[in-house]
């Protein structure tokens, strides 16, 4: 029908492809940046970040103490370098945890359907009916608080979602001809599952695994800025925000510089996620 | 009744800009409208119909995209040189759409009642009490029964045809002085067409509007226009009265659309005869006519230059090679 | 309603699932109470009195059903702490995190309306790329970050809202208002953006509908056309998100309860946690857990209500 021809063509017919273009730099540089540093800590000379100095406590940024101090007296610029490794070991190991018991339970329910998939979604359906925030810091309060605690915490958290991608997409792709035609030359389902199905999970998978890992690091920094995430006196973002908030009128800088990083370090992780997106799975919809 | 027609148009263009090129899907079409007459506009999926209805009233315009061009004079005055707030004004005033599918043409969430109403309440001026009671008696006119209830309802609660009875309702609800209607039977059955098209036509002469009708059947266009345009690949190929038309056409495309009409009287078996190869791509014209390679007289001088407008009496045609008139 | 019935058994399975979650690892540690109650210089023959009188030493199982028909007769058991019993303590805190939530969604369809109704007249045009950058930007901001941010500029530095506490509304209406307004934009000025980019996104396509033409084709004037004809049909995936978007709401009150010192929910909660209360806990989480299933579940009956053409179909089978 014309009228829907004219309908197609007058939408902007021209979708440029995605380059690089120069403002993924900045993010980009920002993100290698911090992972440099979070990297090489312990080898670039910093201060040790839990040393106390109580005479020098809350100072402005100056040639010594580059950010600063704390409350207590520590370097500033150390303890964000030690936040820094704090949150990318918990926002890359915990929905990479997430994506490997998630991903296994939506396959299984994707492919052998009956039973298995009502027992997966009803499981997935507890998980998802607790607030988020809530179940976490149930978890770390009553299982204890340490760095794999936390981990463990906000991996079980990236369950459902894992889950639900890997189900949706192993529905459509299990019904598909070649997994028929891996059937009747005799492959089992163990060889379907993983030569056939699994291959076409890990685009849509790493997707999510990206913005996961945003989610997770803004998980954790609500978690230790409310004193049951990564405990004391380990440094994190959000537990020095939490530590700067009492000081928000004498010595600002103790809770906006990790403020500032850590939206930095977000937005960031976002925006280059937003471009591998893009050019991985263009299929997408604009959310 | 004054001689100037109703409705004139001269050298309209409608290009879009694709991936692939500019893409010319009106190429300078020029027709006029009497009042009171009916004006068949026949062609293919792609031949430029429904483009160029719309974008003389503005419905496809920069807003979607296309660039438009060409004078359209509407009872004397010039559509074009209109502020958007003045068209919009003699689009609610002095036209009345149908479309082709009224399941998507109404508002589903909206009930039947007010979208009649709408456009009563807002180009005559009438209040909400005046505008349900009129669109009541509008329902009735175009033939559903049970007009109250019906105007509480939702469009997806009526058949196909009441449903475009529907649209007619709201085409005409503000008196329109031109009609219209683009492919309004293609959606519906067969045995619900003949229907509308009567509602179609009773309307026009009740209100003496013109009216167009766009199809790509040319047995709709047979029964219902006065005049028949037809046109292919964006630009009109022939204009004529439908009789004319009928008996003496002068375009090989015509021709070509004629018999592939089945008839009732061919004997059982007969091969349909279809057209051969398919339309051209509109972001690619080539320097000749653009029917050229599906015609049967088809020679150099089709390839080089594309035809003028040939005027024959009250008729035109562009073609190197009429049929039945001189070469 | 037969497809109601389905859905209320769903609902009841869920909440018990959630409950006996909740009690399962809320009592993982079994240590912990007695020791509370008796503080840490207790023997352990005390702690082990203590814990047959409580009835600690039966199976979790048994304790846990014992909870249940208490919970649902609306006896949440006593804080260890203060003896208060748990269901009046949330009872009296529950209209503050209730006023938050619903101040900030308001907040957040206060903006996220309009500014997706201005993107849409001109699609690519400057206003929408930049409400579209914004969008990306607040979106990035974790809320306790964007409240100490708040606190800063608008208590420190300039001075015009409180920085902490809450004036209940039998105090004046004006003083609460102002007391929530802090808390309640961090969580909106987050929220919005995500009801943008839905209702953005359905308004786009909603507008390349058939019945918009026919709408513009009546005369109607853009705007009429975006907010009668557009905006309704659009809003059907705005509620849905609405709905899912409760749980980050109270995931973020709590949060915002504990920078703002506010006295709700969420701030029990957390006391509950840090004081080792574990009836209150366990009462608590059971409650807001329970409390975020039935508003998903009303969601989704509202949903059916809103779109004639669902409701029409789902009734029918």
């Amino acid at each position: 029908m014309h009228a829907s021809a004219a309908k197609g063509a007058t939408i902007a017919a021209v979708r440029p492809r995605r380059r690089w273009h120069w403002a993924l730099a900045l993010p980009l540089g920002w993100l290698v940046l911090v992972a440099f540093l979070a990297v090489t800590a312990d080898w670039i000379g910093l201060p040790d970040p839990a040393a106390q100095e109580l005479i020098l406590r809350r100072k402005p940024p100056s040639l010594e103490y580059l950010l600063g101090t704390d409350n207590l007296g520590r370097d500033m610029l150390s303890r964000i370098i030690y936040g820094a490794r704090t949150s990318l070991i918990v926002g890359i190991c915990a929905p990479f945890l997430g994506f490997l018991i998630g991903g296994a339970i939506g396959m299984s329910a994707g492919y052998f359907r009956g039973k298995i998939d009502l027992l997966a979604v009803g499981f997935i359906d507890v998980l998802l009916a607790f607030p988020a925030l809530v179940l976490a810091l149930t978890f770390t309060a009553y299982l204890g608080q340490s760095l794999f605690n936390v981990t463990l915490a906000l991996g079980i958290l990236s369950i459902p979602a894992a889950a639900r991608v890997s189900r949706a997409n192993t529905l459509a792709w299990a019904n598909r001809d070649f997994v028929l035609a891996a059937r009747t030359i005799g492959a089992s389902n163990w060889r379907i599952l993983t030569r056939e199905i699994l291959p076409n999970l890990l685009p849509p998978m790493f997707a999510f695994w990206l913005v996961a890992i945003s989610v997770i690091i803004v998980a954790e920094g609500a978690l230790s800025f409310l004193g049951l995430g990564i405990p004391a006196p380990q440094p994190s973002w959000g537990g020095m925000i939490a530590d700067g908030r009492e000081a928000l009128d004498v010595a600002p800088h103790t809770a906006l510089i990790p403020a500032a990083v850590m939206f930095a370090t977000v937005l960031s992780l976002n925006f280059v996620g937003d471009m591998v997106r893009n050019m991985v799975d263009p299929r997408r919809s604009a959310l | 009744m004054s001689d100037a027609p109703f409705l004139s148009v001269r050298d309209a263009r409608v290009g879009f800009a694709t991936a692939r090129g500019p893409l010319r899907a009106v190429d300078g079409v020029s027709f006029d409208l009497q009042a009171g007459r009916t004006l068949g506009i026949v062609g293919e999926s792609g031949s430029g119909k429904s483009v160029l209805v719309r974008s003389l009233i503005g419905l496809v315009g920069a807003a979607s995209g296309a660039e438009v061009a060409g004078q359209v004079l509407l009872d004397g005055r010039d559509l074009r040189s209109l502020s958007p707030a003045e068209l919009r004004g003699v689009l609610g005033r002095d036209i009345g759409i149908v479309f082709q599918d009224p399941m998507t043409s109404l508002n589903p969430v909206m009930k039947i009642g007010r979208q009649i109403g709408e456009g009563l309440r807002l180009n005559r001026g009438m209040d909400a009490a005046a505008a349900a009671r009129r669109a009541i008696e509008l329902l009735a006119e175009v033939g559903i029964p049970e007009p109250e209830r019906r105007a509480s309802q939702y469009p997806h609660e009526m058949s196909g045809g009441m449903r475009q009875r529907v649209a007619i309702a709201i085409a005409i609800a503000c008196e329109p002085r031109l009609l219209i209607a683009d492919e309004p039977t293609t959606a519906l059955d067969v045995t619900v067409q003949r229907q509308i098209l009567d509602l179609l036509q009773r309307e026009q002469r009740q209100r003496g509007m013109a009216m167009i009708l766009i199809t790509h059947d040319l047995g709709v266009a047979a029964g219902r226009a006065d005049d028949i345009m037809v046109m292919y690949a964006g630009r009109a190929v022939e204009m004529a009265t439908t009789r004319e038309i009928f008996r003496s056409p002068r375009m090989p495309y015509t021709e070509a659309l004629l018999r592939s009409l089945p008839r009732l009287s061919d004997p059982t078996h007969t091969r349909l005869s279809a057209i051969p190869g398919r339309p051209p791509d509109l972001a690619r014209r080539t320097g000749g006519c653009s029917f050229a390679p599906r015609c049967r007289y088809r020679d150099t001088r089709c390839d080089e230059a594309q035809p003028a407008e040939t005027r024959e009496g009250g008729r035109g045609y562009a073609c190197f090679h009429p049929i039945g008139a001189g070469a | 309603m037969h497809w109601l019935a389905r859905q209320v058994l769903r609902l009841a399975v869920v909440l018990l699932c959630v409950t006996l979650l909740t009690y399962l690892i809320v009592n993982i540690l079994p240590g912990d109470v007695a020791i509370v109650i008796l503080g840490s210089l207790a023997t352990p023959q005390d702690i082990a009195g203590l814990r047959a009188d409580l009835g600690l030493d039966r199976p979790m199982l048994v304790r846990y059903f014992d909870w249940l028909g208490s919970a649902l007769s609306g006896d949440l058991g006593r804080s260890y702490r203060n003896g208060e019993p748990v269901a009046q303590a949330i009872a009296d805190r529950l209209p503050v995190s209730l006023q938050l939530m619903v101040m900030a969604q308001n907040i957040a369809l206060g903006i996220a309306v309009p500014v997706a109704l201005l993107s849409v007249r001109r699609p690519g045009g400057f206003f929408d790329r930049m409400s579209a950058s914004a969008a990306f930007g607040f979106l990035a901001m974790p809320n306790f970050m964007l409240g100490i941010v708040l606190i800063y500029l608008f208590s420190v530095t300039f001075d015009l809202l409180p920085a902490t506490g809450f004036t209940p509304m039998s105090e004046g209406l004006w003083d609460n208002l102002v007391s929530m307004t802090l808390p309640a934009l961090t969580l909106g000025l987050i929220e919005w953006t995500v009801l943008m980019r839905v209702l953005r996104s359905d308004l786009l396509t909603t507008l390349k509908e058939d019945f918009i033409l026919l709408a513009r084709a009546k005369g109607l004037p853009p705007w009429r056309v975006l907010l009668q004809h557009a905006l309704r049909p659009s809003s059907f995936t705005l509620i849905t998100v609405l709905g899912l978007n409760i749980g980050g709401l109270i995931g973020g009150a709590v949060i915002v309860e504990q920078i703002f010192a506010l006295p709700g929910v969420g701030r029990l909660l957390l006391g509950g946690i840090f004081n080792r209360d574990l009836i209150l806990v366990q009462g608590t989480v059971s409650f807001i857990a329970a409390g975020f299933v039935l508003i998903n579940f009303l969601v989704d009956m509202l949903y059916a209500v809103l779109d004639p053409r669902v409701r029409y179909a789902r009734f029918r089978s």
